[in-house]
């Protein structure tokens, strides 16, 4: 973890004094772990994903004279955070998806198929799942469960209360096990 | 309610896309590191004034002032000749000048005095 943070923080030392090479190594590092993010966030907004990277990491370069490299902040942390603010915002802007219900009744056996799905197409069917889930659902799951945010976090970043937050991800998650049920081969 | 090792499929689920990454489209790729490349560029000077304006202004301000002088020393009749009546002065204060000293200095002048 440590050389990890090392290395970055080295890299954006010389990224931040011009050096194209370090700035493409910096981005091949972090780059596809932030795009599958961002798309998750988005629900598979391709489009909208690669605008919030390419915005996260304009800030990034912004920042390079000023980065501590000493500090608490992991830049792939860091990134995630931005990237998560801006799709939120984003996200806010435009009501262009129309969300399932958030009250939609669960099927009884969905959980079920869960394993099987981790060893066929699981997250493509993941992602596909998550992409019907009602906007801040979607965001609150992919920031608890897969990025691993703390609910104060999230709280912060989507601008509600901690119990909001164990709300919507308490509903996404049964959502989401609905969604994946009709995936269980018989 | 659901079953809790269902439950503990979706989490693993949950738990495998966190290590999941996207390559990165070349479009995208090109688009972030130009954005670097003007981040970083070098901040030239406003209108080109940088090391050719200042060599500009040393050589320049003590060139014209060395032209000057030799102007009114070695060829004063450059100089009266550019200026009204050829530069002949009779040495006496016309009117307008009587007025503006009387201004300036609350002393009485008379035209045809001479400073």
């Amino acid at each position: 973890m440590t050389d990890t943070r090392q290395t970055d923080a080295a890299l954006l030392t010389l990224a931040g004094q011009g050096d194209a090479a370090a700035a493409a190594a910096l981005l091949d590092r972090l780059g596809p772990r932030l795009l599958a993010f961002c798309r998750r966030m988005t629900g598979g907004d391709t489009a909208q994903a690669e605008d919030i990277v390419q915005e996260a990491f304009l800030r990034l370069w912004q920042k390079a004279p000023e980065w501590d490299a000493g500090g608490a902040a992991q830049m792939s942390t860091w990134l995630g955070r931005v990237a998560a603010n801006l799709a939120i915002d984003a996200r806010r802007r435009s009501a262009r998806m129309t969300p399932l219900d958030d009250d939609m009744p669960l099927a009884d056996d969905a959980p079920s198929a869960v394993a099987r799905l981790i060893r066929a197409e699981g997250l493509t069917a993941l992602d596909a799942a998550l992409a019907q889930l009602p906007e801040r659902q979607r965001q609150a799951l992919v920031l608890r469960h897969i990025e691993g945010y703390s609910n104060p976090d999230i709280a912060a970043m989507m601008g509600c209360g901690v119990e909001a937050v164990e709300s919507l991800t308490a509903r996404g998650k049964r959502h989401l096990a609905a969604l994946l049920a009709p995936l269980k081969p018989e | 309610m659901q079953d809790p090792t269902d439950t503990d499929d979706l989490d693993a689920l949950l738990t495998a896309a966190r290590g999941d990454d996207a390559p990165l489209p070349q479009g995208l790729r090109a688009r972030v590191l130009a954005d670097h490349a003007r981040v970083t560029a070098p901040v030239r000077p406003v209108g080109g004034f940088g090391l050719r304006g200042w060599l500009a202004g040393i050589v320049g301000v003590p060139g014209a002032a060395v032209l000057g002088l030799w102007l009114g020393l070695a060829q004063p009749d450059l100089f009266y000749g550019i200026l009204p009546d050829g530069g002949v002065v009779d040495g006496g204060l016309a009117e307008e000048e009587t007025v503006l000293l009387e201004d300036l200095f609350g002393t009485d002048w008379t035209q045809g005095d001479t400073l």
